[in-house]
């Protein structure tokens, strides 16, 4: 399976800036890319236009020669955000958010630390280290080919970090699901991904 | 421990026990509110009419209650109403597209542009007046602002990030309603609705007493004040005081009861 | 004389643990550090670790429901609600994390000045602008007409306006791009060499190693080490396992993943924090352990012997 973006050009209003121009990305499953720019640049957009959480302005983006948005139910492309505690529904117990994903196999949940106990709590007794490891749980349903992490350990401290890559780098080559990675650490892209690639136009 | 949240459900719990005593109590004296003695005319109170007597030697007490049931039933069934419209409105508003989002607004608009007490007589005197003037009036002129809440809160909870992923991981839009929406919105009803009772009681009462709601012959709080305002010089203080007084201590007291729900469901003042 | 020092620092909350049940959730335990004029101190630590509430226990910004125990000295005299306040914005200032602070319907210059009027206050506006590559153009803008990079230097810029002597950071950098967050804590830098105090708040260890002069660790509410930036040059020259664990998991460095997490709030192990993740805990480390001097820094570990080379 592939993923792509052709000639996508975005901008949020009409009038306001140019995020992104005439955009060109290839993905295939097997590889770890590492996206690399400085901020403002528009990589959590690209990012949400290659998951289909927003449309691209012009361009088309393809799964399997497939538009992104013709995927209806559990969409193949999954993205883990920065900020775990605003996709994680505060009035809901963590079990109910992760099982929305579909039935996770018990070597996930071990994987990635998570205790039965936080189980039954709500987001806001949680850290947001410990949050973050159900969003990425969450992200790795049964049918995802291709997952799409924005900088989704910057706010965790390095143990944890090393943790959750640690378990997510086997799982992704036993899987062979594709990752775009977003980071503002060299040093960690160059651990994590087979390429980069940078976003500099503008 | 006595903490606020205690304290609150104290409250809570009084105010509802208080509002049922009255509804009940009200309805089986019914009778009584209507007998007229005309050797019992114009008592003050004493330990046979706690509230004295008016100039038909009708009981106050009886009728004051009375009237607190009728109002409190009324007050009811249009909060009940007004919150119901508030949230198939506001809800229309924020999911159906900018055409129909603007026709809500506007009307939100509307009817937050006149008067309050002027729509509400405007409406009541149209229909007739009576108690389905009033219902009607009532309902009519109290969705508005608690439609615009429920139209921005649906609105924000469209694009929040968990519906969003929800959506992505394939879940239905009936569940994404059920699980993600409804328990946002629950408060923001309850709430609504809690505060709004006391605004339909004070209305009902009002346009009662001023002519455009109740008939005569109904034991309404507003029609015993209207009444009273005539005997007033003539020195019967309890006709008015007495009544006026129970009706504002129900109001008030389901004011605080409003305004302690609503402290409750404010994270920023909900471990104090 | 340090500028600042902390001692002993305790910060609690009361809160709703069920429906109907009031408790107090000790967040911070005990907290030790101190800050001399000119001197820029990193505070590292991972979310839930009490590093934000430390800076608002400076500041006598907690929360309502929150309630502190502790020594907290400023100019070596105590700082206490009433004196914070006189000095809070003018000697003592907090330089926010989001740009988000900033007053959406007031200009730049406005909010570096304060409001002050006349000349001296315009030209003074004009030449910290300046310093910090900002036109004058700049004072005349709101804040969504200013792009992220500009807007914090406008945060920044208010700051330093009244010559503050204690300048508290709390992440200043993150979604910062290295360039970016490099110049940042370079402002920050300049600040100390006129001989403020700068506490800066990070989870970025390596940042604070190239920039800041010492680097206190924070744990589950603990300071627990207290090292110079270079002693976090090689593994060796840390003092307790948990800072050594750290420096293992940067990517720099061996990325490894040691086992276990921080302890929730309401969790209070007997004795050291650390130990339930601890390699080389004894039955010693069950009594309380005080934070002793080691090497120059702080360690909060009794078996400190065992990382003394």
């Amino acid at each position: 399976m592939i993923l792509e973006a052709n000639d996508i050009s975005f901008r949020y209003h009409i009038g306001s800036a140019q995020i992104l121009s005439q955009f060109n990305i290839r993905l295939q499953r097997d590889e770890r890319v590492g996206l690399v720019a400085p901020s403002g640049y528009g990589k959590t957009t690209l990012l949400k236009i290659l998951a289909g959480y927003e449309n691209a302005d012009s361009g088309s983006v393809l799964l399997d020669g497939r538009p992104i948005q013709d995927y209806k139910g559990y969409c193949p492309v999954q993205m883990i955000f920065q900020h775990p505690e605003t996709v994680l529904n505060p009035r809901l117990k963590l079990a109910v958010s992760l099982k929305e994903a579909g039935l996770l196999p018990r070597r996930i949940l071990d994987g990635l630390g998570i205790e039965d106990d936080w189980l039954t709590r709500y987001p806001a007794e949680l850290s947001g280290g410990e949050l973050q490891r159900f969003c990425i749980a969450r992200a790795l349903g049964e049918q995802t080919v291709f997952l799409l992490a924005d900088e989704i350990s910057t706010m965790l401290d390095l143990i944890t970090q090393a943790q959750i890559w640690d378990f997510l780098l086997k799982e992704l080559e036993m899987r062979h699901i594709g990752l775009l990675a977003v980071s503002h650490t060299m040093e960690l892209i160059q651990r994590l991904t087979t390429r980069t690639v940078t976003l500099d136009q503008r | 421990m006595m903490n606020r949240r205690r304290r609150t459900l104290l409250l809570l719990l009084f105010a509802i026990i208080f509002l049922s005593a009255i509804t009940i109590a009200g309805a089986m004296l019914e009778e009584r509110a209507t007998l007229t003695d005309f050797t019992q005319k114009n008592l003050p109170p004493d330990r046979t009419h706690l509230f004295g007597t008016d100039f038909m030697g009708r009981d106050m007490f009886a009728r004051t209650i009375s009237g607190l049931s009728l109002s409190i039933r009324i007050g009811l069934l249009t909060a009940l109403i007004s919150t119901l419209i508030a949230f198939l409105l506001g809800t229309a508003a924020a999911t159906l597209g900018k055409g129909v989002d603007a026709t809500i607004s506007w009307l939100i608009d509307l009817t937050m542009g006149i008067p309050h007490i002027l729509l509400l007589i405007l409406i009541s005197f149209a229909v007739g007046k009576g108690f389905m003037g009033v219902l009607i009036g009532i309902t009519l002129s109290h969705w508005m602002s608690l439609a615009r809440i429920i139209r921005s809160e649906v609105m924000q909870l469209q694009h929040s990030g968990y519906i969003r992923v929800a959506e992505k991981l394939g879940v239905r839009k009936a569940l994404i309603v059920q699980r993600h929406m409804l328990p946002h919105l629950m408060p923001q009803l309850m709430i609504g609705f809690v505060l709004l009772f006391p605004h339909a009681i004070l209305h009902e009462a009002s346009i009662t007493f001023l002519g455009f709601g109740l008939s005569p012959e109904q034991p309404a709080i507003g029609i015993i004040l209207a009444e009273s305002m005539r005997y007033l010089t003539m020195g019967y203080w309890w006709l008015a005081a007495l009544p006026g007084l129970m009706l504002i201590i129900t109001v008030l007291l389901f004011n605080l009861a409003g305004k302690a729900l609503v402290k409750l469901n404010n994270p920023a003042s909900a471990h104090l | 004389m340090p500028l600042l020092k902390v001692e002993n620092l305790s910060i609690s909350f009361r809160q709703y643990t069920k429906a109907f049940q009031q408790t107090a959730l000790i967040v911070v335990r005990a907290l030790d550090l101190s800050i001399n004029p000119g001197e820029m101190v990193a505070i590292v630590g991972s979310s839930g670790s009490g590093k934000s509430l430390l800076a608002h226990a400076i500041l006598g910004i907690l929360p309502y429901n929150a309630s502190m125990a502790g020594r907290l000295y400023y100019d070596d005299k105590p700082l206490d609600k009433k004196r914070v306040e006189t000095l809070r914005g003018k000697e003592i200032v907090l330089v926010p994390q989001g740009i988000t602070y900033l007053d959406p319907l007031m200009k730049a210059g406005r909010q570096i000045h304060n409001g002050q009027r006349g000349k001296a206050a315009h030209q003074k506006t004009l030449s910290i602008l300046s310093r910090y590559g900002l036109d004058e153009k700049t004072a005349e803008r709101y804040p969504f007409e200013l792009s992220g990079g500009m807007a914090r230097r406008v945060l920044i810029s208010s700051a330093v306006y009244s010559e503050p002597r204690l300048v508290i950071a709390d992440e200043p950098t993150p979604g910062l791009h290295i360039q970016a967050a490099r110049r940042v804590l370079g402002h920050f830098r300049e600040m100390a060499e006129k001989d403020a105090g700068v506490l800066l708040i990070t989870h970025d260890l390596e940042l604070a190693r190239q920039t800041c002069d010492r680097i206190v660790v924070f744990y589950a509410g603990y300071t627990i080490e207290e090292a110079l930036a270079r002693d976090f040059d090689q593994v060796e020259t840390l003092r307790h396992p948990y800072t050594r664990a750290l420096w293992q998991a940067m990517p720099q460095n061996r990325f490894s993943a040691e086992d276990g997490r921080q302890p929730a709030a309401h969790i209070n192990p007997e004795g050291c924090i650390y130990a339930p993740r601890c390699k080389d805990a004894s039955d010693l480390c069950r009594q309380s352990i005080p934070y002793q001097p080691l090497r120059g820094g702080y360690v909060r570990c009794i078996r400190k012997e065992h990382y003394d080379t």
